[in-house]
């Protein structure tokens, strides 16, 4: 750090030490083009930071402080005006002198969040926890007034049939709050039409979960990543995506561009490779009928993305990822026209 | 992550004679290690490869499973262990390793060992 000594730059707690000590140049390198240093005893300067980062740092909107040696003074950035005045009235008060001092106005330093942190309100694509087990938010739900949730089937104590399975977000270690219970996931049935000999089968790899009263949720709204482009693997959040609807086919184009977002490889996309195949799952007597493939070269899907948000290049809610290969280029979506007809008809937009 | 990914397999075998693979994956360290998988019943990769690379066979070659992510903390010195086979169907030098999908950007991967296989 050029000019910015690590070991003296304090932030409050509550923010993040990391993101300040990389932001090091450019909120301060136009103080040294223009201040010539201050004429007091540098030693008597540093005496003037620790009492200005004790102090200052307590009071609201201020984001950091500092001993600059180049200009020997004592830096404290603030958010707004009035964190400013705030900190030169406590100087006055500690009898730090103006001219050895310098309130620089600055945006918050926060925490780069990522899909796999404590988001909230709750949106569609983060993790959710439940047992040994992490999985991808699907998207937000009403149905017959109760605010919900909707994750894969088999992201629940037993895949089909309610167990009231506890959910948290990110992990109960984080926040021991947790967000929602299962309420909904049908069994899954043998000798259905379209269902394999030997075979129990659903047309979704569905649940649906209630959010518990005090959990705040963003209806619409699915996770957006800082990446450029899809299939970055970027988890980043930043802000959201708000859904134009759903999206109620079962048969999708084939070459039809379709994303996902998920806390394992957040966005990603492909094409679709087959539509309403009938797919069993790997090391069970589960087969999913009329589900949608899609495909790429790269890696589309980990572990970890089950219940992810499945949208159109419309923002369209399309469905639920519940599968991949082992590779991860190709993954498997329950169509939402197939988890409307097994949850009941959701509301899924404002 | 300090666990130790291992496989195990008969150096030699024969045309026909079933080839049993065991993985294995151990914490040797002194303290508990949290490990992910993927799959609530673990997904594991067994491939087989001739000597120029050319793979024979694939354990999860075709398989579609759920892509959730198991969490599991080992004890230390505990192993985990996962067992496959494979049957040869023509003599020659092949190469097998196993491989365990989780949600870091690579698997965990064994070495590569050897298997004479005569016809």
């Amino acid at each position: 750090m050029s000019r910015l000594n690590p070991l003296r730059l304090i932030v409050p707690t509550a923010l993040v030490v990391v993101a300040a000590c990389q932001d090091t140049t450019t909120p301060l390198a136009p103080v040294a083009a223009r201040v010539t240093p201050s004429t007091y005893a540098p030693q008597q300067v540093r005496g003037w930071f620790d009492l200005m980062a004790r102090e200052g740092l307590a009071l609201p909107g201020t984001v950091l402080a500092d001993y600059d040696e180049t200009t020997n003074r004592v830096v404290v950035g603030v958010e707004h005006a009035a964190a400013g005045a705030s900190v030169r009235a406590l100087a006055v008060r500690l009898g730090v002198p103006a001219e050895a001092l310098v309130v620089r106005e600055m945006e918050p330093i926060r925490f780069a969040q990522t899909l796999q942190d404590r988001v909230d309100p709750r949106i569609g694509g983060i993790q959710i926890h439940f047992g040994n087990f992490l999985c991808s938010m699907g998207f937000n739900a009403v149905d017959g007034g109760q605010a919900s949730f909707v994750t894969a089937s088999h992201c629940t104590n037993k895949q089909g049939g309610v167990e009231g399975t506890v959910y948290y977000q990110p992990l109960q270690s984080v926040d021991g709050v947790s967000i929602g219970t299962e309420v909904e996931d049908p069994p899954y049935q043998r000798n259905i039409a379209g269902c394999p000999h030997g075979k129990k089968c659903r047309h979704s790899d569905a649940s649906r979960a209630a959010y518990n009263a005090g959990i705040t949720s963003a209806l619409g709204q699915i996770a957006r990543t800082d990446a450029a482009s899809p299939n970055t693997y970027s988890l980043v959040l930043n802000g959201s995506i708000s859904l134009s609807g759903g999206d109620t086919r079962d048969h999708f184009g084939i070459g039809e561009t379709i994303n996902k977002v998920g806390r394992t490889t957040g966005w990603t996309q492909g094409q679709v490779t087959a539509t309403c195949a009938t797919v069993n799952v790997s090391g069970t007597n589960i087969s999913q009928i009329c589900q949608t493939i899609v495909e790429n070269s790269v890696q589309i899907v980990g572990a970890g993305d089950s219940g992810s948000p499945v949208y159109t290049s419309a923002n369209a809610l399309a469905g639920i990822l519940w599968g991949g290969n082992s590779s991860g280029t190709l993954l498997v979506f329950s169509p939402l026209k197939n988890v409307d007809d097994e949850l009941g008809s959701l509301q899924v937009t404002p | 992550m300090t666990l130790e990914f291992t496989l195990s397999a008969p150096t030699r075998s024969r045309v026909g004679a079933t080839v049993f693979v065991v993985l294995r994956l151990r914490n040797p360290s002194r303290r508990p290690v949290e490990a992910h998988f993927l799959g609530r019943t673990i997904a594991f990769d067994i491939v087989v490869a001739r000597d120029d690379g050319a793979i024979v066979w694939r354990r999860l070659e075709h398989g579609v499973g759920p892509s959730i992510l198991q969490v599991r903390i080992l004890k230390p010195g505990e192993t985990m262990q996962w067992r496959d086979t494979w049957l040869p169907r023509e003599p020659g030098h092949y190469r097998v390793q196993g491989i365990l999908p989780s949600d870091a950007p690579e698997p965990l991967r064994t070495p590569w060992t050897p298997v004479e296989v005569s016809p």
